[in-house]
Parts: C-alpha cells; structure tokens; sequence
C-alpha cells in the first residue's frame, strides 16, 4: 500500500526535478547556437558594419579568482533587448550600434553582474568576472574545509561534515541524523537498521568517543536505536577521527565523533524550527548584548503514542517519547577571552505492555523503560597574542538508564548511571613551522552499576551493586612540524593511565581454574581513596605527509590507544540499558595500535578528491563472553566476560566530487574484525581457541552519495548503500527434550552471516528562494527511505517448534519504501 | 532482552511492512551426539530418563532413539536403582521408587557399543508446598476481529522460604473427558466425493491428557528471597465450557546449575536472532563421558522434589458465553463405539483427584 502511493507522489515530482536539468540543456544549446548565429551575424554582418557603423563587443567571462572560463553565461544588453550566451571557453560575441549600454552578465551559481559600456571604441577584449555566490556555493560544496585540504592536511582518516550536507541527505522518516549520516563513509558500519551507535574500523560501539561540545554522551541514540541524540538545528558540524588520534583525544581505542554546535547569532535574534513525522523542533538564538554575549537553545520533541494508536491492537498501549534540548551561551568580554557555557539534556521514555522482563526474575504486566543524558560544560578560551592561546574546561556528564515495572506487588526500578566530571586545561602556540599544543586531562568517573529498587509494598528485594569509582589522567604534547614544502610531520605522545579506587572489594580467585563464582577464594575491601589497581603507559602519535606533488600526497600515521571504561552486553547490539564497567583488578584496560597508510589526490582543480587508504589495528585485552553470561546485576561480572585478542583490518577507497551542481561521493571499504579468544580452560574459550568474526565484521561495503543542487530552490538528493550481513551463530544439530522442547545445537559463534544489505533513498527538497526578501524561510523535504522496497534482514531466526522443520526465516522491519515530509521554518 | 527488539520491530512494524520470509543459510553439520534427559523426584512414578540422538538441523525425522542402554542412577549413600527401558529410548525405575530430598544423585549410562557416560551429583532439593492458585477471567478482543479470546488466567503465589538459592520450576498436566474416541467418514451419497465427518463415542471411560507445551516456567528467588512469589503465571484455560477444568499443578525444585541450564535453554528458544538477544550460546549439561572427555553430550539429568496440587477452575461464573467447540455430530444409533487406547495423550485411568 505504502509503496504504491508513494510511487503516486514520486512520479510528478521526478519529472519536476528533471526540468531546471532539462532547462538548463535547452538554454546552453540554445546558447551555443545563439553564439554561432552570432558568429554567423558577425562573419556576414561585418561586411555590411562599416556601413551601419556597428561595433563589436567580446571577450572573455571567467570565475574571479580561479580565472576558470564560465561556460552557457548569459550576456544581455538592456538597452537593446539583445543577448548572447559564452561558449565552451567562455567566449562571446555581441555587435552593437554606437552608444551606451548596460551589460547585464549571469550565470547560475554567480553573482549577477552589471557592467555600463559605451561604444566607440570596440573593444574586442572586453574580459568580465565573476564571482561565485557564495551563499549558493556553500551548500553545494561537501565541505567547509579548503578543496584541497584532503591532500594538505596531515592528518588521515578525518572527515568533517558540516550540517548543511547532512541536511541534504535522505534521512528515514525525515528525521535528519547526524550518525546514521555518517554510516555513508568507507570504513563506518552498523550491526543493523536500529542498533544503537556505529562500528568505525572494525571498533565495537564503546570504542568511540562521542563528544558534544567537549562533553562525552555515552548513548547517542533515541527511541533504542532508530534515531540520534542529535538535534540538527543545533549542530554546526560533525568530525570523525578513524585514523591517526590528535594527543588530546585518549580513553578510546577505535574513533573520535566530534559533533559541534553552532555559535549563536551575534546580531539578530532567530527563531527556527521543524514539523515532522517523529519529532518537532523549535529553537531561538540571538543576543542578549550584541556581539557580546548571545545565546542559543534548540529543543526537540517526540511523542509518538499517536502512532501506536493507529495500529493494530497489540501495541496500542505502548507508549514512547524522547525530548532534547541544546543550549549554549556565548560570552565575549572582549577580543582575547571567550567563555562559552554548555548545556544538553536528552530524555527517552517508553511503556510496554509486555511482561517478558527478563533481567529480573518477577513476573510484570507491564515494563517501563527509561534513560537519560544530562551534561553541562564550561570552557573559557584566552589568547595572550595572536601565536598563544590556552584553553581551560570543566564539563560534568551523566548517563543514567533504568528499567521498571509498575504493578503494585512486583514494583520496582532497575536503574544505573554513570557520572562522569572532567577537567582540562590545553595550550597552544602557533609558530611558523610548529604548532605545538599541550594538555592534562583528568576525568573521575562514578558508576552505579544496577540498584534494584523495590515498590513500597513490593515482594522485591532490594538489590544494590557496589558503586565503581575512578579516575584516568592524560597529559600530553604535540607538534606540528612542517620540515618542508613536500614533508610535515605531528608527532604527539601522550601518557595515560587509570586507578581504580575504593571503598570497593578485591576478589581472587583460584590460580588454578577458570575465573568463576565456585572458584572465588577470598575478597579483601580497599579502602575509600585507596587505589585497588592502577594502569598506565605511554601513548604515541605519529602522522607523516608527504607530498609528491602539489595535488598528491601520501600519509602514514601511526596510534596507540588505551581504554579503561567499557560496556559490557552479551547482546549483538548494545542496549541502553547495557552496563558499563571500568577496568578493575580483573578486568583488564584495552590497548590497541592503529597503522595506517593512505594516497590522496586531487584532480581537475580540487573538483575530484581521490583517496585510498589501509589499515590494520592490534588490540589487546578485547573483551567476549562467556556462552550463556549474566551481566545485569552479575555482582562479580569478571566471571562472566573473557579478554583475548582482536585484529582489524581493511581498504576504504574514496571518489569524492565536492564543486558544481552535482556533488557526491562513491565508497567502497574492505573491513575485517577477528577475535581470538584463548584460555588453557575449555570454558573460556570462544570458538575453540580460533580467530572468529566479531559481530559487527561487514567485510564488504559500498556507499553512493548524489546530491543534485541545480537551484537556489530546490535540491535533489539520493544515496545507495551495500554491505556484507553481519555475523550469525546457527544451530549446527537439534535435539529433542522431553518429546516437548526441541533443543537447537550452537558450536561456534559468528560462522555464518545473514543476507546482504542494501537500499536507495531519496530525497526532495522545496526552499523558498533566498532573493525574496521576506524575513520567514521555509523548505519542504521529501523523502523516501529503502525507494525499491528491499525486504532487508533485520534478524534471521528459526522456529523451534515441532512442526517446522527447522527452517530459518528473515525477518524484516523496513521492508517496505517509507516516505515522509517535513516542514522547516527559519524566522 | 528481546522485548527490546519485539517492540522495536512492533513500532516500526506499524509505519511500514513487517515481513518474515524464509531463507536458506547453509546448514551446518555435527556427527550424532547423546542426548540424555532424565529427571529423578521425590515422587513414586516421576521418574524417567530418555536417551535420543542429536540430528542434523534440517531433517525433519527427530526422535533418533537409542535403545538397549544400561541406565541406573546411585545415590550418594552408594544405593543403585537401575531403569529399565519401558518404551523405546525411554527408561523408568519400579513405579514405587522415588528419590529422598537431600540426597545426592549420579547417573550412569551405558550405551550398547559400550560408551559410557556420567552425570554430575545432582542434589534433591526439597520444595516448599503452593500457597494458592486463584484465577481471573478475561477477555480481549482479537486484533482484526469481532471475536474475543476469552479465558481463565491461572496464577499461584507461594512463600519462599529465608534460605537464598531456591529455584522453581511450574508445569501442569489438564485431564478431560473427549466427546468422543474417534471419527469416521461417511460419504454424502455412494460414489460422492463429498465426506460427512462423524463423532464415534467411546466403549468405555476415558480422559484426554493435555501437557503444557513447549514452556519453560522457572523462577528463582535471587530478587525476592524471603518474601512471597506472588501473581506467578501457570496458564490461560480456556473459555469452551461451563464445567470445571481440571489441572494438576506441578510445582518444582531446581538446583542452581538445573535453573541455569533451563533459563539459557528458554533464551536459546525464543532468540529471534534479533540485535537485543543474546548471543546463541552452547548448551552443555552435567553430562560427560568418561572415556573421552572431548565427546559432546547435550541434555540434563536433574533431581527435584516435586509437589502436585490438584485444582479445578470453576468456569461457570464468568460474565461471558463460553465459545462453542467445532464438534462432528455423533453417528446415529446404534453406533459402534471405539476403545480408549492407552497412550501418553490419553489414558482409560482416572486421574487421581478426579471427582465427577
């Protein structure tokens, strides 16, 4: 059904979006043969232009700046009613009787130009530029960053988008997202349509750093995993660190996500906001004192119970909404010091009527399931002179998630949180062949793993897990060194380490068995204060550039990571609900070594960016689990998880188009993510003792990426996605137990996959043309999610019940073309 | 915890098409293992081991039985009782034996070709009686439909005891009289094609044994020890008469490694495969073999002490119609009648608490 009314709306549409292409084909033949019939006046003319006294006017019309000859520009002489258009070099002629004339030049992306002429004399090199409107041309371009950055820059594996691209992209259900968005780089994969977080080179989902304004978010999805936490409007761009680490980023082994919000308007006040299928936004920035001190603040609301109203009657009772809000304030005393105050909450609440809890043992009608981000920042940037600048930050961040039941004699509340408080203080000194920065960080964590909260006149005991506290410490030094023309280096070391503290307890186990509950020999407390284990070492960084020509260059860069806070869940994806644990006497910190290499390339003027770049990564101490764990409210969870050894490596190969109409890019990565995971004891090992594929190993992926901008009116967009299915474990027998329960039979994790992924999207966007000077903008977006109804698989499973002879069915959740529309408004 | 991605899937199941198609991965193999599931209790004739063989996953045949075992269960005061196979592949000790509550068990299997294989001591934990069971009626209407799904939810409370580690396991058993023993079918007319299905009574008593199916219903006390398990779901009788529906209710203890074996053994059933479950896991029981500690054997050998409660849910009080069942018309008489034929799904035996 859905699929075919929205091949109803497509259909006119699509021909619409073709015409300004089609229009603009017409006008440039019409244009070329203008111009040979103006050659052809001109040849046959001339004869007779002494005699009529004619003059001619040609020339050149080209792009300020870059001197690029402008091809199909309108050339239009007001007094006469005549024009001509440029050929292919940008070439025109015009013939005109003696006088004064307005020449009026446009082009499509330039600035529209007048130009006052009188004749005599000819002038037959009457050259004009142009210059590009930038307001169009910025959101043509993929990125803000110089067009040849790509090669310049040192650093590999970054890449930055600004929030106006990724409002350009297809988004599901319209609801444009900053994450899912960068699941169209090489190299960054899912385990699937609805997990939380994203998998870069191979890392699990905590081994990314997600920061909002410097402040970490531990759980950057909405509504499970469908959306992120991320309010767009609020959002000025995006960078994701997968290759070499700057110095200043530690604690995560795999990527840095980097998500900063806009500054404030510093002279107006605007308001802005969105209708849309899931969530509604509205935000106002603008000045308290201009140009001084001015704030920002964007919120975002979902509630989606009108939804399930509609369906059928097994979800009419659920219930879900999340909200969100960024603020920020902006203070500029004056030219050397700046102090911005940060804050962001997010909130997700949703009522199932479900009973099937399994995380505790009671029996439940329904089960309520909540989290929340609250974070707050405060960072104050000084420059003593144009070459030094220090900065100092203080940000608080708190995660909490919880899961309850309702019903009087069963109530209770299963909740956890993680606080964390970090302090910073970075310098930085600009020389003319150094940039030097250096830095201490230090961040103390506090973490309630599960506190079981009984009802008042609960049946449930309570339960509280012992709090985990600690605290990590980096310091660290970089420098930017440009030795020559062709050759820059950063060469950065930063040391790190970790204690974890009391008032806890010190469990030890039998040396000589494996690490589980019966094995537990004695506990010794530690003492608030008191470090009960401590972890360290010295973290380098090292990025190589060498360019072997202005538009070439090759990169190596070399990193070392440690991880001391993981999440733990024995799950294919993690939940929000997932625990995390520091790294304590038994479980030990993560360590991994990247190596990376890569080929840049810029063609035709910085219009093409060609990039291929490898990697392999080491890790140590990777953490699996035991078959069948426990970790909810497991008091002594090291006898549930297992370390071992982890190795990725890949290809990610990039053709990036970033100037003109048509901008895009077209990606393919190689990625592998093997474990191994050993033990002298049959119980803990995985797989026999064997590498095996980690659950988010997608060895194959390939992204397209076309966004269509031939107006300042509309844009058309749309992208295609492949991958290789994720990892699956099946049964290898099945065995009957009790002439009831058929019992399917699991070996080896992870040795099949489910089928292959792909999907197109579209997407259509309507802006009221920029020109018309009314102070309210609006667009509407169009889109359409999984456009040839691909029946993806979101999970394969098979039916254990008698009858069926053990087949396995795919299931799917967007098996169908989703559209959807949203109204934006800018005031 | 897959109501996370039921309800995810549900959510998004109501925007767009939800759709389970089947699909064909490559089947892994695995030579025959032993399989072994065996169940001592303090209660004379609940007691039974039965010994199949893993098969492959896509062979639809299952019960590959394995016959002529030697299987004899000790205790830890070295008493042997030996099991003698009463039907194929399925073994029984004297129908007066039962196990004592604090005792250990060790079974012992000897397969024909001389395999042997060995149980970890199991302990016969003792079990605290039910409380009470209570049931309440009600109906909802079926998604799509003008019908409802009317019924009777049976729950049972109990006190658990101060020590921690109880674990429980709830079954049940439903015996009720047939309409009839058989059918037959009649052509409408000679030569027809079209068939009349006639109800054949039978010669003499008998009860149809309904089993629970397919559920795995086990708690334990970790969250609530000392207090009282209470509103613990048994089962949902349904609506199709007003006469009283007779239960045995089957309460159980569990070792904590027997509640672990069936918590991930029910997870493992109802995975859907989806991002929230749990990764699939191998299952191994406390069996082994002695001659090759390599061999893989599934399956568990528990001891529980068992307490049955007979209860009769009274349907008539429901403020409802109860739903017709769909019955054939009896033959008209004289009629031939059918035998009650002995079997597990139907016995000539009044059940023990059998009042009418």
């Amino acid at each position: 059904m859905l699929t075919s009314s929205c091949k109803t709306i497509i259909c006119p549409y699509i021909v619409e979006s073709s015409r300004p292409d089609l229009i603009l084909n017409v006008l440039q033949t019409v244009g070329r043969l203008l111009s040979i019939g103006a050659l052809s006046l001109l040849l046959g003319i001339s004869a007779r232009a002494q005699a009529l006294l004619t003059r001619v006017i040609s020339g050149y019309v080209r792009e300020a700046g870059t001197n690029k000859p402008i091809g199909g520009a309108t050339l239009f002489i007001q007094e006469t009613r005549r024009g001509t258009t440029t050929d292919r070099d940008g070439f025109y002629t015009l013939t005109v009787s003696d006088g004064r004339y307005t020449l009026l030049i446009t082009h499509l992306g330039y600035i529209r130009t007048e130009q006052k002429i009188s004749v005599p004399p000819s002038r037959t090199l009457n050259n004009i530029t142009l210059e590009p409107d930038t307001k169009l041309l910025d959101e043509v371009t993929v990125k803000t960053e110089s067009p040849d950055r790509n090669v310049k820059k040192v650093e590999l594996g970054v890449t930055q988008l600004p929030i106006h691209n990724i409002v350009k992209m297809p988004a599901l259900m319209g609801e444009v997202d900053i994450v899912r968005s960068l699941l169209l780089l090489p190299g960054v994969t899912t385990v699937g349509e609805g997990a939380t977080g994203i998998n870069v080179r191979g890392g699990s989902v905590d081994q990314n750093l997600v920061l909002l304004d410097d402040a970490p978010i531990y759980n950057s999805s909405h509504l499970m995993g469908f959306f992120s936490v991320f309010n767009p409007d609020a959002v000025r761009d995006v960078t994701l660190q997968k290759g070499n680490l700057p110095a200043r980023y530690g604690g995560r082994t795999s990527a840095v996500l980097d998500v900063r919000t806009k500054e404030p308007d510093p002279e107006k006040w605007r308001l802005s906001g969105g209708v849309g299928l899931i969530s509604n936004r509205l935000g106002v920035e603008g000045p308290i004192i201009r140009q001084k001190l001015t704030v920002m603040i964007d919120t975002r609301l979902a509630l989606n119970d009108f939804l399930f109203k509609l369906g059928p009657a097994a979800i009419r009772d659920v219930k879900a909404s999340f909200y969100d809000l960024t603020g920020k304030v902006k203070f500029l005393p004056n030219e050397k010091n700046t102090v911005y105050v940060s804050g962001y909450v997010s909130n997700d609440k949703m009522l199932l009527p479900s009973d099937s809890l399994l995380s505790v043992d009671v029996s439940a009608s329904r089960t309520g399931f909540d989290y929340q981000t609250a974070n707050g920042s405060l960072k104050w940037i000084h420059t003593f002179s144009s070459r030094f600048s220090m900065n100092l930050s203080a940000v608080m961040a708190r995660y909490r998630s919880a899961t309850s039941v309702p019903d009087t004699g069963n109530a209770f509340r299963l909740q956890s949180e993680l606080l964390s408080k970090i302090v910073r203080a970075e310098a930085e000194y600009l020389g003319d062949r150094h940039r030097i920065a250096f830095g201490v960080q230090v961040t103390h964590y506090g973490l309630t793993p599960n506190t079981l909260t009984p009802g008042p006149v609960s049946n449930v005991q309570p339960v509280r897990l012992p709090n985990e506290q600690g605290i990590e410490a980096g310091l660290y030094a970089e420098d930017e060194i440009t030795l020559s023309d062709r050759t820059a280096v950063i060469a950065g070391l930063r040391y790190s380490a970790f204690a974890f503290l009391g008032p806890t307890e010190v469990r030890s186990y039998a040396s000589d068995g494996p690490r589980r509950p019966e094995t537990l020999r004695e506990t010794e407390p530690v003492r608030r204060g008191e470090i009960a284990e401590a972890y360290g070492g010295l973290e380098p960084r090292l990025a190589l550039r060498w360019a072997l020509r202005p538009d070439r260059s090759f990169k190596l860069a070399y990193t070392r990571t440690r991880q001391y806070l993981q999440l733990v869940t024995n799950t294919t994806a993690a939940l929000p609900t997932s625990r995390w644990k520091l790294s304590d006497p038994h479980i030990k910190p993560q360590i991994a070594d990247q190596l990376s290499a890569g080929y840049f390339r810029n063609l035709k003027d910085d219009t093409y960016e060609v990039s291929a770049e490898v990697y392999y990564r080491h890790s140590r101490n990777a953490i699996d689990y035991r078959d069948g764990s426990r970790i909810l409210l497991n008091p002594t969870p090291e006898t549930e998880l297992l370390q071992g050894r982890g190795r990725a490596y890949g290809l990610e190969l990039m053709l990036k188009k970033s100037k003109g109409f048509l901008t895009g890019w077209a990606s393919y990565a190689f990625t592998r993510t093997l474990l191994l995971i050993d033990s002298p004891y049959p119980g803990e090992r995985i797989n026999s003792g064997q590498w095996y594929p980690a659950n988010y190993d997608k060895p194959h992926s390939v992204n397209l990426l076309a966004i269509y901008r031939p107006s300042r009116t509309f844009t058309a967009s749309a992208n295609y996605t492949y991958s290789t299915g994720r990892p699956m474990t099946v049964p290898y027998a099945k065995a009957r137990v009790n002439n009831l329960i058929t019992l399917p039979v699991y070996l080896d994790r992870n040795q099949q996959r489910i089928p292959d992924y792909h999907r197109l999207d579209i997407s259509l966007t309507w802006e009221k043309n920029p020109v018309r000077a009314t102070r309210w903008w609006y667009s509407w977006t169009f889109s359409v999610y999984n456009l040839y109804a691909r029946k993806n698989a979101y999970s394969v499973f098979y039916r254990f019940n008698s009858y069926a002879a053990g087949d396995a069915n795919k299931l799917s959740i967007f098996g169908a073309a989703i559209p959807s529309l949203t109204y934006n408004f800018k005031l | 915890m897959r109501f996370f991605s039921s309800i995810t899937i549900l959510m998004l199941g109501l925007l767009v098409c939800r759709c389970v198609t089947p699909i064909n991965p490559d089947a892994r193999s695995l030579p025959p293992s032993l399989v072994v599931d065996g169940l001592v209790t303090d209660q004379p004739g609940r007691n039974r081991v039965s010994l199949s063989l893993t098969a492959a996953y896509k062979q639809t045949a299952l019960n590959l039985l394995v016959q002529n075992a030697s299987v004899t269960v000790s205790d830890d005061a070295n008493r042997r009782v030996e099991f003698r196979e009463t039907s194929p592949g399925y073994y029984q000790p004297d129908t007066s034996w039962r196990g004592v509550a604090g005792r250990t068990y060790t079974l012992n299997i000897q397969l024909s070709d001389g395999r042997s294989y060995r149980s970890k001591p199991e302990l016969l934990r003792p079990v605290v009686p039910i409380d009470t069971v209570y049931v309440e009626f009600t109906q909802k209407l079926r998604p799509g439909t003008q019908s409802y799904n009317k019924g009777f939810d049976v729950y049972l409370d109990l006190k658990d005891p101060a020590t921690p580690d109880d674990y429980y396991r709830w079954s049940w058993v439903h015996y009720e009289r047939p309409y009839f023993c058989g059918t037959v079918k009649i052509p409408e007319c000679s030569g027809c094609q079209n068939f009349i299905e006639y109800g054949v009574l039978c010669c003499g008593p008998c009860w149809d044994i309904i089993r629970y199916q397919n559920e795995i219903n086990i708690a334990s006390d970790n969250s609530i020890n000392g207090n009282r398990i209470s509103r613990r779901p048994l089962t949902r009788v349904p609506f199709t008469s007003y006469l009283p529906y007779y239960l045995e209710i089957e309460q159980q203890s569990l070792t904590k490694e027997a509640y672990q074996y069936l918590f991930t053994l029910n997870d493992m059933i109802s995975n859907s495969g989806g991002l929230f479950d749990a990764a699939p896991a191998t299952l191994t029981g406390n069996l082994s073999s002695t001659g090759n500690a390599e061999e893989l054997v599934f399956g568990y050998f528990a001891a529980s002490a068992m307490v049955i409660k007979p209860f009769y849910v009274d349907r008539r009080n429901a403020p409802a119609f109860p739903d017709l069942m769909d019955l054939p018309p009896a033959l008209p008489s004289p009629a031939p009648c059918t035998a009650c034929v002995e079997s597990p799904f139907r016995t000539q035996h009044p059940p023990k608490w059998w009042q009418f």
